[in-house]
């Protein structure tokens, strides 16, 4: 592949109409020296300082106990390295902090508590993940008999009550 | 209105380099330590050089049993166009899970983009080139 043959480069392209974080990535690629994992990550980190429309970013989605918990993950299509973070607790910067997987790490994948202790280790704030707006969709969610969950296969019915669940018997 | 529930990147630079990112908070409710598609390499995003990035975005439960950015990546690899191949793989998706909502979108090396979905009425995605003032949002309906 040599790079003059393709006249739209350098591009991004990215889901949804997150202009901002386009503009972010966007300006660190057209910047001399960046990469393209530095492009993404800069995109990415923009919608999690905007909260791009509550989906990314700190202040979201709380899960069955309140809490926001995050996943990221860059990869790099020339040496095909990855680095990526599932359920980081308490960090705000979970691309960042999956570009210092990639970067300071043989591995690929960290996740949870211990992800959190790595990034901690690595420069970044633990905090509290939640905002106003995901304590307050927490309970009403506990009010509305913690529906909508996942859950299937417990008693008592996961469709009706909140939990604790404990299994049921059934033919699979 | 759809909700937005992740953001995928993908960056070629001047030199051809392709780099996928995502980020997301997941979903909302979610039993907690339930990790979705998003950093699992070829679900949430796929990148290689030789033929250029791919990444998803939806209900990450169902996604990440499909690998939807490899399998896109291996499609263009073969041949197949950005579009024509996010329709096959959301497709397989849709065959398996009438019901789940996914989109996925690919960036070629030769910079030809495309993405396909289910499940949403239309999926929205932004494209930032060189010789555009600014980014252009384009918009494709569902299968």
């Amino acid at each position: 592949f040599r790079p003059h043959e393709t006249k739209n480069i350098p591009l991004v392209i990215s889901t949804w109409n997150f202009d901002q974080a386009t503009k972010a990535a966007w300006e660190f690629l057209t910047k001399l020296g960046k990469s393209s994992v530095d492009a993404v990550v800069a995109g990415c980190s923009k919608c999690e300082i905007d909260r791009c429309d509550g989906s990314v970013g700190e202040g979201g989605s709380p899960d069955e106990n309140g809490e926001s918990t995050l996943d990221a993950l860059v990869m790099d299509g020339t040496t095909m390295d990855v680095g990526a973070v599932g359920n980081l607790r308490g960090i705000r910067e979970a691309s960042s902090v999956a570009r210092d997987v990639l970067l300071r790490t043989e591995h690929s994948l960290l996740v949870g508590s211990l992800a959190s202790d790595f990034a901690v280790k690595m420069g970044y704030k633990f905090r509290n993940l939640s905002s106003n707006e995901s304590i307050n969709m927490w309970q009403m969610w506990k009010k509305n008999n913690c529906q909508p969950n996942f859950w299937q296969n417990v008693t008592p019915d996961s469709k009706k009550f909140c939990g604790p669940y404990r299994p049921i018997d059934v033919n699979h | 209105a759809d909700s937005h529930d992740t953001i995928t990147m993908i960056a070629m630079n001047q030199l051809g380099r392709v780099a996928v990112g995502c980020s997301t908070n997941g979903l909302k409710h979610k039993i907690p330590g339930r990790v979705g598609d998003s950093p699992i390499p070829g679900s949430g995003a796929y990148a290689d050089d030789e033929v250029g990035g791919a990444g998803a975005t939806g209900n990450g439960d169902i996604l990440m049993r499909f690998l939807p950015s490899f399998h896109m990546v291996e499609l263009m690899r073969n041949g197949m166009k950005p579009s024509e191949a996010a329709e096959h793989v959301m497709k397989r998706m849709k065959k398996h899970y009438p019901e789940a909502r996914g989109a996925v979108l690919g960036l070629s090396i030769s910079g030809e983009f495309g993405a396909a979905c289910t499940g949403y009425e239309c999926f929205e995605f932004v494209v930032r080139r060189e010789n555009d003032e600014d980014s252009v949002l384009y918009k494709v309906p569902c299968i």
